[in-house]
């Protein structure tokens, strides 16, 4: 690892552990649902037409690192077939 | 902006198995324009959470993958620029989106105006990002820099002019 390298991780130590973990949780969803909707051939717009939602709130929930809740996970899982998350025992 | 040619080096600042992320730096002594975002916000209590935010979204695109997903599309149509990050924040960080697997970052600041080019400083950034990304595809195109999946092969030691 070179300096940059270095100070690149030395950064990422410095957030606080509950940004990180959020952000990666809100991350992993997202890419979950990615790989769904590549899956099945989806666009973004067929999703917000199997939820009967509009574009502008379906983008909300679809892109960035969302903070999603549980009513919308269980909404877009239901539309997809398929479970957006997982919580193990 | 005029017709000054900035020297432009790029360095790799970490890299995954799904992707890597470089900066550009236009100064002598190598410090990257990401490094300068940090230097001006990482202690600035009024973006705390939106600074912290960015750095955490960097962290989840070496994780995940540079999904298209997780940017803004910022420039103009045929170019890469994006920003980090797509909820509402007042700090963001341009860069080019080169692939899934190759990230390129740019500088940022507070969004303080409706869109980017109405604020000199922000559009600098963009602008910046754009001329490099042409200069960048010359150079892939002349054979100098090969995008070989996370990795832009040949470019750290090259200086290019923007």
């Amino acid at each position: 690892m070179n300096k940059k390298q270095e100070w690149f991780q030395e950064k990422v130590s410095a957030v606080a552990p509950e940004v990180i973990s959020e952000v990666q949780l809100s991350a992993a969803i997202i890419a979950r649902l990615d790989a769904i909707l590549k899956k099945k051939n989806m666009t973004q717009r067929d999703l917000a037409r199997k939820l009967n939602r509009s574009d502008a709130v379906v983008s909300r929930w679809t892109t960035g690192f969302p903070n999603l809740t549980l009513k919308s996970i269980a909404e877009i899982s239901t539309a997809l077939g398929e479970p957006l998350i997982q919580v193990t025992e | 902006m005029g017709s000054l040619k900035k020297k432009t080096t790029v360095e790799a600042l970490s890299q995954s198995e799904k992707a890597t992320l470089y900066s550009i730096s236009f100064e002598a002594d190598g410090t990257t324009e990401f490094e300068k975002f940090v230097a001006e916000f990482e202690m600035n209590a009024s973006f705390n959470r939106d600074y912290q935010r960015i750095i955490a979204a960097l962290q989840a695109i070496l994780r995940f993958g540079a999904l298209e997903r997780f940017f803004r599309p910022e420039g103009a149509m045929n170019d890469s620029v994006h920003a980090l990050p797509i909820e509402s924040g007042k700090l963001r960080l341009y860069c080019l989106r080169i692939s899934e697997q190759i990230v390129i970052l740019g500088n940022g600041g507070a969004k303080r105006t409706r869109t980017y080019e109405e604020d000199p400083k922000l559009f600098g950034y963009v602008i910046d990002l754009q001329r490099f990304e042409e200069i960048l595809k010359e150079k892939v195109h002349s054979g100098h820099v090969s995008i070989q999946e996370r990795e832009l092969t040949g470019i750290e030691g090259l200086t290019f002019e923007i």
